[in-house]
């Protein structure tokens, strides 16, 4: 039950371990129902969602989180359904189970902010979602003996099978009781004795132990390796014998003996089996007690094989599990070649590398200052480890960029559910390896443009089939590096972007005069702008015009860029342009009024070098001509209000396709700039993205030319006379 | 007198079933357990039953179920226990 009103509880690491891990097994769970959906009869990938369930039920029950446990449970009843065949697999369980996957999501996250009460909504979704569960896991209970008469009698042999269980099997969140179901479901159950003897008087009893055994005997045609694989659950710390068919009865005697109960019991359930006739367990124990009087007691197993009575099944039995035990050495060194590692530590080995950095530059200056040559050959050589360690530990943060892309097939595959087409997400360069910060920043934007494109972009497949086109869409997300960048493109094949369209709403929206001669990338750029839509209908998802100019800021806050390529009713492409990393960028520094700042260098397009009297000429105009084009010119000095200073320099800078003239005194050149960022005092002080400290242990700001363009705007008019920058 | 156990005999609540049993146990001679509105068990449920069945038999008491429902009825048949 819900535990509303609870209190709010302190997050432990125990926590904090299970939702990480959850977290990774839903994303897991996510791709499984997927997978399941294309390929239903899977049984790896049902077994596989099965565990999955089954985990996230036993951790969330150990750390006492009712709510998420008793969910997972009724879940993993229904898998398990699902896996023995009897609920089968289609659209509609898939939809079921997806949106159970979401619901503990929501569940987890609300344990991550350390929320044991659950708001009404939740409680009513899960509610509703356990309704459905419970109609599937109750519609079954019919068709359980249809599965009986299929299964095969020819060849089966009877095996017998004990099962004693660890005490902690209950706490752990096992039941034997799915176990035995599901065995009687896998196999037919000739005989069948529980044995309660462990169990004590009530008084005794401690409620939570599990003290039942059993001793079965089945008929079935399965491999010894997919009888053991049904007690997979179980294999660990309990004692589950299996005794192929046609054993010796030695192999009885030893079982008997190692049970903890009375012999005879056990050996009349054994001869009731009939797999085992009373002169052969007399004989077998008889010769057993001889022999074991004899110090030197030959092993059953070497008994066996001498008198050549080893059945053909124990040595596969045998083998399969020596190849088990190879397997996962095999696989040992591998699982310890990765370790996982605080992202927060992470950050922090940065952060130090940064002023690692810094410190060497400062070191590098004085040893240059003081000119002695022993020092100078050190500090060189640390400049080179500094730089290695640097790339290495800005490696460390790099994951690749396919698990970010992977999320958006569920996107993908709901939406065009919901608006009844039919979509296919290709991935391609999905092990392109990005920053971290980075991959968890641009995951908004993307979503947003890969529901743009499946939503507006795709048509349906009535509009598809009418324009010629498959009936299915494609919509194909790809990651390539490009020079220091990273590219990432959304193509889809639809109807994509009528310019005729975009161009009447920018006169209407007074972005543009009608008539003015665009260029594609100039008219595609509208959509960027705030509340530019041409959808005609607003859809649940998209289509109200906000969005895309939120998009757009979140790149650029990125130090990105992105912009459309679009082709009409052949489809839209839209690029995003990244920086490789965040927190380390190149930059080109520069002196204004005597104080220095950093451009990111991938920003600067050209310097110019221009005599006194032109500058005065420039700055009276307020633009500049560059290659023929008319370009703004940008007074920083005024801007900053700075004392007026002696600018020599033009340098042009590009940012998002937008070129400006900045007067500048001084070229300082290239330099590594590591970012720090200026702190909340300073957040609305949008011309700077940050600051870094130069080798001198000075101070250099970094400008944000984007912010600063929006500066400029934002002065307009009297943008010469006065500046609200204070 | 009758013992009538409700909602769900599982781990979740064994050892409140545990208490309740236990005070039962010396106010009848005869145990008697009505499982008619029992509507979930499992195996910690199970062995409670076994283990008051036992304790009854020692202490020379009849032992019956009286009255069981659908999911009790289940387990005790896949468990193979009859006689109740």
């Amino acid at each position: 039950m819900a535990e509303k009103n609870g209190p709010k509880i302190q997050l432990e690491p125990s926590h904090k371990v299970f939702i990480e891990e959850a977290t990774e097994i839903l994303q897991t769970v996510e791709d499984q129902l997927l997978t399941l959906e294309t390929t239903p009869n899977d049984s790896e990938t049902i077994n596989a969602l099965f565990r999955g369930m089954h985990t996230i039920k036993g951790a969330s029950g150990m750390l006492g989180l009712t709510e998420i446990a008793g969910f997972t449970h009724k879940l993993e009843n229904l898998m398990e359904k699902v896996r023995n065949g009897e609920i089968p697999v289609d659209a509609a369980l898939i939809n079921l189970l997806l949106r159970c996957r979401d619901h503990i999501i929501i569940l987890i996250k609300a344990v991550a902010i350390g929320e044991l009460s659950l708001t009404e909504d939740i409680v009513q979704s899960g509610e509703e979602l356990t309704s459905h569960i419970v109609a599937y896991l109750d519609e079954d209970k019919g068709d359980i003996k249809e599965d009986e008469s299929v299964k095969p009698a020819a060849e089966a042999a009877t095996w017998h099978i004990s099962m004693r269980f660890n005490k902690n099997v209950l706490r752990d969140g096992l039941d034997p009781v799915s176990l035995i179901h599901y065995l009687r479901k896998r196999c037919s159950v000739i005989n069948f004795t529980t044995i309660t003897d462990s169990i004590p008087q009530l008084s005794d009893l401690d409620p939570e132990d599990c003290l039942i055994g059993f001793e079965v005997d089945i008929d079935t045609t399965l491999s010894k390796q997919e009888i053991e694989d049904i007690f997979e659950f179980y294999a660990e710390e309990n004692t589950i014998k299996i005794i192929p068919p046609h054993s010796e009865a030695e192999a009885y005697i030893k079982l008997i003996n190692d049970l903890p109960e009375d012999t005879w019991k056990l050996g009349e359930i054994l001869i009731k089996s009939g797999l085992v006739t009373q002169n052969d367990l007399n004989e077998a124990l008889m010769i057993q007690n001889e022999v074991a009087t004899c110090a030197q007691r030959p092993r059953i197993g070497e008994v066996l094989v001498e008198t050549g009575k080893l059945d053909k099944e124990v040595v596969k039995a045998a083998l399969d599990k020596q190849q088990k035990i190879r397997a996962s050495a095999g696989d040992a060194p591998v699982a310890a070649a990765t370790i996982r590692v605080d992202a927060e530590k992470l950050d922090q080995l940065i952060t130090l590398v940064g002023e690692l950095v810094v410190a060497n530059g400062g070191m590098r200056q004085r040893s240059f200052v003081l000119g002695d040559s022993i020092m100078m050959k050190t500090t060189s050589f640390m400049t080179k480890l500094v730089n290695d360690i640097r790339e290495m530990s800005m490696k460390m943060r790099m994951i690749p960029i396919g698990t970010s892309f992977n999320r958006f097939q569920r996107l993908v595959r709901d939406i065009s559910k919901e608006f009844g087409k039919d979509i296919e997400l290709a991935i391609t360069g999905g092990d392109t390896e990005l920053d971290k910060t980075v991959i968890e920043k641009i995951n908004d934007p993307l979503t947003h443009i890969v529901r743009n494109s499946v939503d507006h972009g795709i048509e349906t497949i009535e509009d598809r089939l009418k324009a010629g086109k498959p009936a299915k869409g494609t919509v194909t997300l790809n990651a390539c590096y490009d020079a220091g960048t990273i590219v990432i493109e959304i193509t889809d094949d639809g109807k994509g972007l009528s310019k005729q369209k975009i161009m009447d709403k920018a006169v209407k929206q007074g972005l543009v005069e009608a008539g003015k001669n665009l260029t594609d990338k100039e008219i595609f750029g509208f959509i960027f702008e705030p509340g530019f839509s041409t959808a005609e209908s607003v859809t649940s998802l998209s289509g109200r015009g906000v969005g895309m100019d939120v998009v757009r800021r979140n790149i650029e806050a990125l130090r990105g860029v992105v912009f459309v390529e679009s082709e009409e009713g052949r489809g839209t492409k839209v690029k995003i342009q990244l920086p490789l990393t965040l927190s380390i960028i190149d930059g080109f520094m520069i002196g204004i009024g005597g104080k220095q700042y950093v451009i990111p260098l991938d920003m600067v397009v050209k310097c110019y070098n221009i005599p006194k009297n032109k500058y005065e000429d420039i700055k009276k105009k307020g633009y500049f001509d560059f290659q023929g084009k008319v370009i703004p010119f940008l007074s920083l000095c005024e801007m900053f209000e700075l004392a007026e200073s002696d600018c020599r320099y033009i340098v042009i800078v590009n940012h998002g396709g937008r070129k400006a003239a900045i007067g500048v005194d001084n070229l300082y050149g290239d330099m590594q700039a590591v970012i720090k960022s200026l702190g909340r005092l300073y957040k609305d002080y949008n011309s700077f993205s940050g600051a870094t400290i130069l080798g001198d242990g000075s101070v250099a700001l970094i400008l944000d030319i984007n912010g600063i363009y929006k500066q400029f705007e934002k002065e307009g008019g009297h943008r010469l006379e006065q500046s609200n920058f204070n | 007198m009758a013992l009538e156990l409700n909602g769900e005999m599982t781990i979740v609540r064994a050892n409140e079933l545990k208490g309740i049993l236990v005070d039962y146990l010396p106010c009848t001679d005869s145990v008697e357990l009505d499982l008619s509105n029992v509507a979930e068990m499992d195996t910690a449920g199970f062995q409670l039953i076994i283990a008051l069945e036992k304790e009854a038999v020692k202490s020379g008491k009849a032992f019956k179920v009286i009255k069981a429902s659908e999911t009790v009825k289940n387990i005790f048949e896949l468990y193979n226990i009859a006689g109740y």
